[in-house]
């Protein structure tokens, strides 16, 4: 299976395992290709390179034990339950910090005196409004409205 | 009509399990030849085997389908080899046992002929044996060994032409 050591080296040796390997630009092969059949040098060394590949082809690592496939599930079920519980974890998390924010900004300083200082609040929180004054008002708008009479 | 590689990735991604097992039933084996070629005993090769399916299971949502799923494992696996071999290091360092490093006391020393030929690999160097066996087992492009290894695609060549001239020196005692 070893090329001839004896045969002169050519100039596209270099390339014959690149050519084999389909790895060569599509005009090297197709160079390569219509060269081969002149050259023995080049066809020798194709040949062992298939060969060698054949015997490649052959080997195989020792047949697994018995329960080889069984516990490779038997870890990828694992891995799905604990890629579940890690999501779980994660979503708890999140909402467990949402919720301390959503707390924080309830409780943030200043919310409770702004809100305490909307007009409307104190008007309708304030048991010793004047009303007769805008009582007084509304009539004078009225009159205004329905064209003065009243006033003049 | 059997689902695609690619299609049982996607049911997978969408949490149906049992499409991950059938990609496990597909490629344990391939699998497991590679990993054995690479770390030479067959015990270690079922765990680096293991160990690359628990990655490619977390990591599905990295694979982009650019090469194909078998290539994607095949990747995969070469890492979780490197990982092996530096704990390996670790490992024989610590234990100083003169036994683990004897050649041939590996599970490889009672195995059927066929097995024979990856003793022979497990003699050349680990560069060498990668580039070697990502072209010949995975059928790995140059592009893809040197994206999966790391290495310039010109390294990749010479050490592959460099893999494919050890071994046909070491096969030349070799008779199957």
């Amino acid at each position: 299976m070893k090329p001839e050591s004896h045969m002169p080296e050519c100039n596209y040796s270099s390339q014959i395992a690149a050519y084999y390997d389909r790895q060569l630009p599509m005009a090297a092969q197709q160079a390569i290709s219509a060269h081969l059949p002149n050259c023995a040098p080049c066809q020798a060394q194709l040949q062992w390179l298939r060969q060698l590949s054949q015997q490649l082809a052959g080997a195989a690592a020792p047949p697994a034990p018995a329960d080889f496939m069984y516990r490779l599930h038997a870890r990828i079920d694992g891995e799905g339950e604990r890629t579940l519980l890690r999501t779980a974890y994660s979503l708890l998390s999140l909402a467990a910090c949402l919720l301390l924010a959503i707390t924080l900004w309830m409780q943030r300083p200043g919310q409770a005196a702004a809100e305490s200082t909307l007009a409307w609040e104190t008007t309708a929180a304030n048991p010793q409004s004047d009303t007769t004054q805008e009582i007084a008002l509304a009539q004078w708008i009225v009159q205004d409205l329905s064209g003065g009479k009243a006033h003049e | 009509m059997q689902p695609s590689d690619a299609e049982l990735i996607e049911h997978s991604r969408q949490g149906d399990t049992a499409a991950f097992h059938t990609l496990v039933d597909r490629h344990a084996a391939g699998l497991l030849r590679l990993a054995f070629s690479l770390v030479g005993n067959a015990a270690d090769a079922q765990d680096v085997v293991q160990e690359t399916f628990t990655a490619a299971f977390r990591g599905l949502g990295r694979f982009e389908g650019r090469s194909s799923v078998r290539t994607w494992l095949g990747q995969i696996l070469v890492r979780q080899a490197a990982v092996w071999r530096r704990r390996e290091r670790v490992r024989r360092t610590v234990a100083l046992d003169p036994q683990l490093a004897a050649p041939g006391n590996t599970a490889t020393t009672q195995v059927d002929q066929r097995t024979d030929i990856m003793m022979v690999l497990q003699q050349l160097s680990v560069e060498q044996r990668e580039v070697l066996v990502l072209r010949e087992f995975e059928q790995m492009s140059y592009e893809q060994i040197a994206a999966t290894l790391g290495l310039p695609r010109g390294t990749v060549e010479s050490r592959l032409h460099r893999a494919r001239a050890e071994l046909r020196t070491l096969l030349q005692d070799y008779k199957p």
